[in-house]
C-alpha cells in the first residue's frame, strides 16, 4: 500500500501514466448472488470517470458473470492439460521414442503444471481455503466436466466432501467469497481498490487477517479500507491511517489532526501505532473508548481495591483474613484481573 | 477530587443577586445556559478550580484562561467565552428546581462526567467544598488499577462510610477518566522515582499525591 491522502477523483485523474487504471469498489453489503443466465457484460456496473479511469462498482454484481471468467480459465486449462497429456501418450505409443525423450516430455509437463496451477486449485489453495478452511469448508476442486452444472458456479463443500448450497453459508463466508471471486477473476493490476467495512460478519480472528488476504489478490494496487473494527485497524501502520471524526461544533465528519508538541503545530499524519497495541489499547487509543465498558466493572474494581487494602492494612483475625483473601481471589478471577 | 475553596468571588454582581434570593427565600429563576449570569458563574468556578473538572481533575479549560482576572470588570466577566470542555453541574440535582443558581451547589465538570452522572443519590460525604471534606482522609488511590476507592488504611471509616464513599466515587465519576489519568500519573511517578524534574503538575493532583505518599516517594 502506498500513501494516498484523500479519495479524491481529481487526484486519481492525475495518474495518467497507466491507461488501464481501474478503481474497484466493494461495498460493505454486497448483495447475494443473482443466479441469472443473462449474457450481459461481465462487469454489470461501471462508470467511466475519465477516459483513463473506470470505476467498477460491486454494489450490484452477478456472481455468475464473474464466475464465467474463472470458468473460462478452468476450461482453457483443462483443454491444455488434455492436449499435453495426449502428446505424451502419443510419444509413449511410438516405439521409436527414446526414454530420454519421454522423460523430457513428462518433466516438461510436470514443470508446466507446477508453474501454471489449475485455476480452481490455485483459487482454493492460495486464497479462499485459507479463510473458509476455518469454518471446515473448502472450494470444490474436483470438477467432473461431465454435466454443465458441474462448473456452472463455484462449489463449496465441507472438508468431508459434502457440498453446501451457497444460500446455506454464513453471511461472513458469503461476503468473503463474493469479494474474493472478482479479485481473483479480474486480477486487478495498477488499480485502486476501495473496501467498505471488510470486517462485516467475520469472526475476530479472521478480521485480523482479512486485509492481508485481500491485498494479496491484486498486483501493484492501492487499497483503501473504511473500517470500524479495531481488529482491522490493527493491520495498518500510522502513515496508512486517516482517522475521520465528527467535529462537535460543526457536526461535519473531518479528518482528525494531531498536535505535534515538538513542531508546535497540528500535523496530519497519524501518531498512533495500532500494530504496537493490544486490542484493548486500540479501542482506547484509536476508537476513543477511554473508559471501562460499564460501571458494573468499575464498581467491582473499586470493591476489589477496597478489599485488597483492607487485607493489607487492617488488623484482621486469621479467619477474617482468610475470608477476605478468598473473596479477593474470586472477584479478581471474575474481573480477569491479574493480582500482584 | 481536590478540596475546593469557593470563597474567592470574582462574580460579585451575581453573588449579590444570589444572596438576595436566598435571604428573601425566593425561588431562583429557571436554570438555562442563556441566563445573564451563566458565564460569570462558569468563569468564576473555572478560576477557583484552576480550569480542572471539580470531580475528576481533568483539565477542561486552559490555565491561562482560568487564571486571568483582567477579564473581570465591575464584578462581571467581560471577555469572550473561551473554548472549554465543561458544563455547569448541580451537585445536588434536587436543588436545580428551586435553587438553580445556588453558589454552594455549583461546580464546573467535564461534559462526559455530567452526562453519565446519576440524578440522585448525591451524598455530601464527597462534596468538594464541604468543610469536612479531606481527600487524603477519605480517598485512597490504587496505583495498579488507577482508580480511587475509600481510604480504609487507617481503619477510621466504618463499613457504612466506606460504602457511601465508594458509591459517591461512582456517582461523581471519579474513575471515569482512569485511562487519561493513568499515563499522566504514571509518568510523574516514574520521573519522581528516576530523579527527573518535570513541569509543575497540572492535572490529577490528588491521585498523584496519594500515590506519592503510598510509595513513600
Amino acid at each position: 500500500m502506498y500513501p494516498f491522502p484523500q479519495i479524491n477523483l481529481s487526484q486519481v485523474q492525475l495518474v495518467e501514466i497507466n491507461p488501464d487504471l481501474k478503481l474497484f469498489y466493494f461495498p460493505c453489503d454486497i448483495q447475494l448472488p443473482k443466479f441469472s443466465n443473462s449474457d450481459e457484460k461481465i462487469i454489470t456496473s461501471y462508470v467511466d470517470i475519465t477516459p483513463l479511469l473506470r470505476i467498477i462498482d460491486f454494489e450490484n454484481y452477478d456472481i455468475n458473470q464473474i464466475w464465467k471468467i474463472i470458468n473460462e480459465a478452468i476450461i482453457e486449462d483443462r483443454e491444455l492439460e488434455i492436449k499435453k497429456s495426449l502428446e505424451i501418450s502419443k510419444l509413449l505409443r511410438d516405439r521409436k521414442t527414446s526414454k530420454d525423450t519421454i522423460d523430457k516430455a513428462t518433466d516438461e509437463f510436470r514443470k508446466w503444471r507446477e508453474e501454471t496451477p489449475n485455476p480452481i486449485q490455485d483459487l482454493a489453495d492460495n486464497y479462499l481455503d485459507k479463510i473458509i478452511g476455518r469454518f471446515n469448508l473448502k472450494v470444490k476442486t474436483e470438477l467432473g466436466f461431465e454435466r454443465k452444472e458441474d462448473i456452472e458456479t463455484i462449489k463449496i463443500q465441507q472438508k468431508n466432501g459434502k457440498e453446501i448450497p451457497f444460500e446455506a453459508l454464513s453471511t461472513g463466508t458469503k461476503q468473503v467469497i463474493l469479494t474474493a471471486l472478482p479479485l481473483y477473476g479480474l486480477k486487478p493490476k495498477d488499480s485502486i481498490i476501495l473496501f467498505d467495512e471488510p470486517e462485516r460478519s467475520l469472526y475476530p480472528d479472521i478480521q485480523t487477517e482479512i486485509v492481508d488476504f485481500y491485498t494479496s489478490m491484486a498486483e501493484n494496487s492501492q487499497f483503501f479500507f473504511a473500517t470500524h473494527s479495531p481488529l482491522v485497524a490493527a493491520s495498518f501502520e500510522p502513515w496508512e491511517i486517516i482517522e475521520l471524526k465528527f467535529d462537535e461544533e460543526t457536526g461535519n465528519v473531518e479528518q482528525e489532526l494531531y498536535y505535534d508538541t515538538e513542531k508546535g503545530r497540528h500535523i496530519d499524519n497519524y501518531t498512533i501505532y495500532p500494530q504496537y497495541l493490544t486490542y484493548d489499547g486500540i479501542l482506547k487509543r484509536v476508537f476513543d473508548m477511554k473508559k471501562e465498558p460499564n460501571s458494573l466493572r468499575m464498581n467491582e474494581l473499586v470493591k476489589l481495591a477496597t478489599l485488597e487494602s483492607q487485607l493489607k492494612h487492617n488488623n484482621l483475625s486469621p479467619e477474617a483474613k482468610k475470608e477476605k483473601f478468598e473473596e479477593i481471589i474470586k472477584l479478581a478471577d471474575q474481573l480477569d484481573w491479574d493480582l500482584k | 477530587m481536590q478540596k475546593i475553596d469557593k470563597s474567592k468571588i470574582l462574580s460579585t454582581v451575581y453573588k449579590k443577586w444570589e444572596e438576595a434570593l436566598e435571604n428573601n427565600q425566593e425561588d431562583h429563576p429557571q436554570y438555562e445556559s442563556t441566563h445573564r449570569f451563566y458565564t460569570d458563574v462558569m468563569m468564576n468556578l473555572y478560576h477557583i478550580q484552576d480550569g480542572l473538572c471539580a470531580y475528576t481533575e481533568k483539565k477542561i479549560l486552559a490555565s491561562a484562561y482560568a487564571h486571568t482576572e483582567d477579564n473581570w470588570t465591575g464584578g462581571r466577566y467581560k471577555s469572550n467565552k473561551p473554548k472549554h470542555f465543561g458544563e455547569l453541574e448541580h451537585f445536588d440535582s434536587d436543588l436545580k428546581i428551586k435553587q438553580a443558581w445556588l453558589w454552594d451547589n455549583l461546580f464546573m465538570v467535564m461534559n462526559k462526567v455530567n452526562n453519565e452522572k446519576r440524578t440522585s443519590q448525591t451524598d455530601p460525604i464527597l462534596k468538594p467544598d464541604h468543610p469536612n471534606y479531606d481527600p487524603y482522609e477519605l480517598l485512597d488511590y490504587d496505583y495498579d488499577k488507577h482508580i480511587f476507592f475509600a481510604n480504609v488504611k487507617s481503619g477510621k471509616l466504618n463499613q457504612s462510610e466506606i460504602d457511601r464513599i465508594n458509591n459517591m466515587i461512582d456517582v461523581l465519576g471519579l474513575n471515569f477518566v482512569k485511562d487519561w489519568r493513568k499515563p499522566y500519573v504514571s509518568k510523574r511517578i516514574k520521573a519522581l522515582e528516576s530523579g527527573v524534574e518535570l513541569d509543575p503538575i497540572e492535572e490529577y493532583i490528588t491521585a498523584f499525591e496519594i500515590t506519592r505518599r503510598n510509595l513513600n516517594l
